[in-house]
């Protein structure tokens, strides 16, 4: 709905409006933890990280801490092990069921953090196709429908884009039976926007489609509207301390992969 | 019976002063459209004695001694003398519009006077006849750009034709036309108002002791009234301007005895759309439509009709997509005079705001619609016992229909209904007392049922649903009684400077959550329910007023502190599309504001202005949020300064120029950032912690009117924002790690420079 707003306003102000970098003196906090981890029946990969600063434009890596582990509701409990690429990962798979939840705990510093995921059936997908979007010839769309059984619960899908290896966009859709999911793409017209976002013929593209919990979707939903935080998904042992990210267990993850090739708007 | 039965309680509840022995000369005071004039200053010739008429144009005036000369001044009207004999109970007094360059003159005597007589603080009164003299945005007058250059007032930004009165919100206003609630009263996301300026008389902005025959609303009340059509001649306006056009027709449809008024207002900004590659395939626009029927059946009765309708349109070719907005209002009354001193007006209501969207492209099908819909009855009775006292008494019963939001996404619909009753009624007294001591007194008491028909829900902590409640329809599921005392009190130091205190408890029952702090068409609402609690606004406000004896200046000085419980706020990570039920994504807590207002005119001569500035603070505590800190509000703007100036060169041209300038509006910007979901994310950790960039910008315009035999033509033009400062919209943080900086933080502006020309003529 906002995204209407915007753009009436926008369209109110096509001969007015202009954009400008400000100066802003960002407020400086200690660190926070940040933990980030997918658990897929064949990929298992959780980050320890810190926040860093408004002005810092060095990322921070994955840090070592005291142990990471997922365990299973039966009791199962997997030890995961630091990577040289800052990433905690198994030693061999883990078996990821639908419908059973997974608990993953990390510990540092004394601290204790845990998240727990449901798994949930993933969602049935038609093959992503680029189309265009109605009277927009400046706005290239690739598209998927969801094809689940009207009966079914409401599903949760987190969807990431990537372009020439590098994330292009993201986000996350919820909804029942079948029902489209579009991701925009720009495509390079003489229309002003950010150059990143321009795609080009040969642009090597990924779709990655994730179904995901309730509890996952309310915080990346938050995430989106990027004005607070999301409440924590993680516990600390210390309820004073507050801990960044999500905790996101799915059976897999729906991957394609193809090459954009540019044509022509139907109009 | 009934009437003797109030007329006796009131003297048991308010003690009242002996009728004074004093020849006394007592009317109504109308334009000649037959429309009352409010705050009309009647003064006596050649003595300091005076009033000013109540907002029905009814005046009462002690003479010292008869035959005596009665002075007439309202802002554009011409001055009007007239000479009494005796006493006498019935004046009708008709004041001409005026079109010279005493028109000046008289809006100044008129508003001095208000500012130091009127028993309650903190009013503001328009009047649209100033209003043309003060340059506007494209051209078009516009009665809530207007007030927002009063102290105390403050515009919610460009883009939205929201306007925040004393630590409120723009919601937090209740504006009335002709008793008819209307909200969201912007057109094109607030480049104009709602309202046809063609279509008003008058208007009131209570933003201190709000009046007992007011209510609903927890900062403010804008009550505007419609023009009735001329009971004897027929008139044609027209305006066409670069990006609106309007025009309004009134007359007579059977002479003295009933009129007509129609007007209507059109935008075609869609013209300029196209030529443009990226919006060539919309169409938007906006129309309203004022509409008033007046008949006078009999000597002491008046029955008026009033219609309006505004409708905002943004639709993509071939109707792909589309939201529509807009208010729709009806209102019948009938005033009856029972005698000189007992009238009475009866009012049947009806009031709708709806939206609705909708998009059917790339196989989407998801539509959203929301409507806030009243009907009402209300009485009102106005008793003036003696020349010294008043009483207003009355009540007003509101049946309420809420869809806060009905929402159809990914094959999932979902809604949110609620009904409620809306019982008020009031009573308030004015007295005076030969000391120049006034008060005016007043008590409303208000009992809000939540009906049953559409669930209910008990929530957790974590904003979940863990009961459904069902009730039959129309069953009282949740009931407020709200007591609200309204307390004003004027001390006159001279006949020219007055001391007023006032206190003032209001109840809003209907509220609305702002996302990011700024009104617009989609604000959810929600009223009170098993969870929601009423919004509970008590203010203590004092002041000073004076105006110089020659009344060419006026001054005065204000200071407020309002406590305002159950603020709603949206938790940290929802917005208006996080939940279709609203209990789940919202918490409650407290707020305060406090500040002064300064404020000085000059009001006579070819030179008049003003000059007002206001200092003021606006926090917020709710759990929560923030930490459970209190924390500043997203309206506090700590200073506020508009200063007008109107020069009139000759009986042609005027000239008038306009400068605000604002604080910078709170901003919640991070205060760190980190990596997760592949993507630099933004860490938030306090609510408003910072300041957007201060908004200032000059107007200017010019007038060239022309005095033919059979018309009047107007040449208006202006410059919007004329050294071209891009105020802040809207900042986004950007992550930039090629830059050593980190992070870009990008406002954007909507409006530049924008020169207006339009043309109007008056028949």
């Amino acid at each position: 709905m906002k995204k209407l707003i915007y753009t009436l306003a926008a369209a109110i102000t096509v001969f007015a409006s202009c954009e400008k970098e400000i100066d802003l003196d960002y407020h400086e906090i200690d660190p926070l933890p940040v933990i980030e981890g997918i658990l897929t029946s064949d990929k298992t990969e959780v980050k320890f990280t810190r926040t860093r600063n408004m002005t810092d434009s060095v990322k921070t890596p994955g840090m070592k801490c005291e142990s990471v582990r997922i365990i299973a509701d039966d009791g199962t409990a997997t030890e995961l092990e630091f990577n040289s690429d800052g990433f905690y990962r198994p030693a061999s798979n883990i078996q990821v069921l639908p419908g059973h939840k997974y608990t993953l705990e990390v510990k540092n510093d004394g601290l204790t953090y845990t998240a727990v995921s449901t798994v949930n059936e993933p969602v049935v997908t038609t093959e992503p196709e680029f189309i265009w979007a109605e009277l927009m010839d400046w706005m290239q769309c690739w598209q998927f429908k969801i094809i689940d059984n009207p009966d079914t619960v409401e599903k949760y899908v987190r969807v990431d884009v990537w372009r020439n290896g590098k994330i292009y966009a993201w986000g996350t859709i919820s909804g029942k039976g079948e029902f489209p999911c579009t991701m925009s793409l720009y495509y390079d017209s003489d229309m002003e926007m950010d150059e990143e976002m321009i795609v080009y013929n040969g642009d090597k593209m990924r779709l990655e489609i994730m179904t995901i919990d309730y509890e996952t979707y309310n915080y990346l939903y938050g995430l989106q509207i990027d004005n607070m935080n999301p409440s924590p998904i993680f516990k600390c042992s210390n309820p004073d301390v507050t801990c960044l990210g999500y905790f996101s267990a799915m059976k897999n993850i729906q991957v394609y992969e193809t090459e954009y090739v540019k044509t022509e708007h139907p109009k | 019976m009934k009437m003797k039965q109030i007329l006796l309680l009131l003297v048991l509840l308010m003690p009242l002063m002996a009728a004074a022995q004093s020849a006394k000369i007592q009317g109504v005071i109308t334009d000649e459209q037959g429309n009352r004039l409010p705050f009309v200053s009647v003064a006596e010739k050649g003595t300091t004695n005076g009033t000013i008429s109540d907002s029905e144009g009814n005046f009462i005036l002690k003479v010292k001694q008869v035959p005596a000369t009665l002075q007439f001044n309202c802002v554009g009207f011409a001055a009007f003398e007239q000479t009494f004999n005796s006493s006498a109970d019935k004046v009708s007094v008709k004041m001409e519009e005026e079109t010279t360059e005493l028109a000046e003159v008289q809006v100044t005597a008129k508003h001095g006077r208000s500012r130091t007589d009127n028993v309650i603080i903190g009013v503001e009164n328009i009047q649209m006849s100033e209003m043309a003299k003060v340059p506007a945005l494209m051209g078009e007058r516009d009665v809530i750009k207007s007030i927002q250059l009063l102290p105390g007032v403050k515009s919610e930004g460009d883009g939205s034709c929201g306007f925040q009165v004393r630590g409120g919100n723009a919601t937090q206003n209740l504006i009335l036309l002709d008793n008819a609630a209307i909200y969201n009263a912007g057109h094109l996301m607030g480049v104009f108002s709602t309202f046809n300026d063609e279509a008003l008389t008058n208007a009131s902005l209570y933003k201190g002791a709000i009046p007992a025959q007011f209510g609903g609303a927890s900062a403010s009340i804008f009550d505007i009234s419609t023009r009735s059509g001329d009971m004897e001649n027929y008139g044609l306006n027209a305006s066409i301007g670069l990006l609106s056009s309007k025009f309004s027709f009134d007359g007579p449809i059977v002479k003295d005895k009933a009129s007509f008024f129609l007007a209507a207002r059109r935008t075609y900004f869609e013209i300029f759309l196209k030529p443009t590659k990226k919006w060539k395939d919309y169409t938007i626009n906006f129309y309203d439509v004022n509409a008033k029927v007046t008949a006078k059946p009999y000597k002491n009765g008046v029955i008026n009709v009033m219609f309006f309708r505004g409708r905002d349109n943004m639709v993509m070719k071939d109707d792909v997509a589309a939201m529509h907005w807009g208010n729709t209002a009806a209102a019948f009354d009938f005033k009856h005079n029972f005698s000189q001193h007992v009238s009475a007006k009866t009012s049947l209501i009806y009031s709708d705001y709806g939206y609705k969207e909708y998009i059917d492209v790339l196989g989407m099908n998801n539509a959203a619609n929301s409507y806030n819909r009243h009907h009402a009855i209300r009485e009102n009775i106005l008793i003036n016992p003696t020349e010294k006292q008043k009483i207003n008494v009355g009540f007003q019963f509101d049946h309420i229909n809420l869809k806060s939001l009905e929402w159809t996404f990914q094959n999932v619909t979902e809604r949110e209904l609620r009904d409620a009753n809306e019982y008020s009624a009031w009573i308030s007294g004015d007295w005076q007392t030969d000391f120049g001591l006034e008060f005016s007194v007043g008590v409303r008491g208000v009992i809000f049922d939540a009906l049953g028909g559409a669930p209910f829900y008990n929530i957790d902590d974590l904003g979940e649903i863990i009961d459904t409640l069902h009730f039959k329809k129309g069953e009282v599921v949740k009931q407020n009684l709200s007591i609200e005392p309204r307390f004003s009190i004027k001390q006159q130091l001279t006949d020219h400077q007055s001391i007023k205190a006032g206190y003032c408890r209001t109840t809003q029952n209907l509220q609305f959550v702002l996302d990011n702090g700024l009104s617009s068409p989609i604000s959810r609402a929600m009223m009170v329910s098993n969870i929601i609690k009423p919004q509970i606004a008590d203010q203590i406000s004092a002041g000073y007023m004076a105006e110089t004896k020659d009344k060419m200046y006026e001054f005065s000085l204000e200071g407020y502190y309002k406590q305002i419980d159950n603020v709603y706020d949206y938790k940290d990570g929802k917005d208006l599309a996080s939940a279709v039920e609203m209990e789940r994504i919202v918490l409650r807590g407290e707020g305060r504001a406090y500040g002064a207002e300064f404020y000085v005119k000059k009001n006579l001569g070819d030179f008049t202005g003003w000059f007002s500035y206001t200092l003021s603070w606006v926090e917020n505590k709710i759990d929560g949020i923030n930490n459970n800190d209190w924390y500043t509000a997203s309206n506090d703007r700590r200073h506020d300064i508009s200063i007008v100036g109107m020069y009139r060169l000759n009986h042609k041209w005027d000239l008038s120029a306009t400068w605000v300038f604002t604080s910078g509006q709170a901003l919640t910007a991070p205060s760190a950032k980190y990596e997760a979901v592949n993507w630099t994310l933004n860490y938030y950790n306090e609510r408003n912690g910072y300041r957007a960039p201060a908004y200032h910008r000059l107007d200017v315009g010019i007038n060239n009117t022309k005095e033919r035999p059979n018309y009047t033509r107007i040449w208006s033009f202006g410059v919007y924002n004329l050294y071209n400062h891009y105020n802040p919209y809207m900042i986004q943080f950007k992550n930039d790690d090629t830059k050593p900086s980190g992070t870009k933080a990008v406002q954007t502006s909507l409006f530049g420079i924008i020169p207006s020309v339009t043309y109007t003529i008056k028949f």
